[in-house]
């Protein structure tokens, strides 16, 4: 980062499909996220 | 898991009949145009009965996780900042294979990028230095800092 060698984005956390592995989801964001791993919906990247 | 019990056994009971209502669902791998790989890195806080905390990690090259990792940390962290750097830590060799892997079968790579939540992680990651005290910290951090200066990651937060 020093060397200018990275670059920082900022996206939603509502798209931090990570949270998906760490706790229970429920409803709506539990199929967003379910359908975002599976591949079945890949275009949600945020 | 440690002395289960009965709602433990009622939620095995919902997952087998949610897996039965989805057996048609598939899961779809492939790459996308970019050339890059993507990992979603995330942590719990102090969720398990020891306060140590959890690591929720996918990777992907453009659609589905070719990797999920849902894996408990090995120590403990005083904040969900320090836990998030300790994801970090845990999860980047598994994104250094792949990169070395996708490398191997010819193919091109543009960009190692790690999706974080957590903006001072992602800062603390970049510039390997902290105020908080813990030499595992520091050597998470610096880890995570080497890799990041060797240019095979990128730290992303969102």
């Amino acid at each position: 980062m020093a060397k200018e060698e990275c670059d920082v984005v900022w996206i939603s956390r509502d798209y931090m499909y990570g949270d998906y592995l760490t706790k229970a989801q429920q409803g709506a964001e539990f199929v967003m996220m379910r359908d975002f791993i599976m591949g079945v919906n890949p275009f949600n990247r945020g | 898991m440690k002395k289960p019990d009965q709602d433990d056994w009622e939620k095995l009971e919902h997952l087998v009949k949610y897996l039965e209502s989805t057996k048609n669902l598939p899961l779809i791998l492939s790459a996308d145009n970019s050339d890059n790989i993507y990992t979603y890195a995330d942590a719990a806080f102090a969720v398990h009965p020891d306060m140590k905390s959890h690591n929720g990690a996918g990777l992907t090259l453009g659609r589905g996780f070719a990797i999920s990792i849902s894996s408990g940390q090995r120590l403990n962290t005083g904040s969900l900042t320090t836990a998030e750097i300790v994801c970090v830590s845990d999860i980047l060799p598994t994104t250094q294979w792949i990169r070395l892997f996708v490398l191997a079968q010819g193919l091109k790579v543009k960009e190692n990028i790690i999706y974080q939540d957590n903006e001072s992680s992602v800062l603390l990651e970049k510039n390997g230095k902290t105020a908080l005290s813990g030499h595992v910290i520091s050597i998470s951090e610096h880890f995570s800092s080497q890799m990041q200066w060797r240019k095979r990651s990128a730290m992303w937060y969102g």
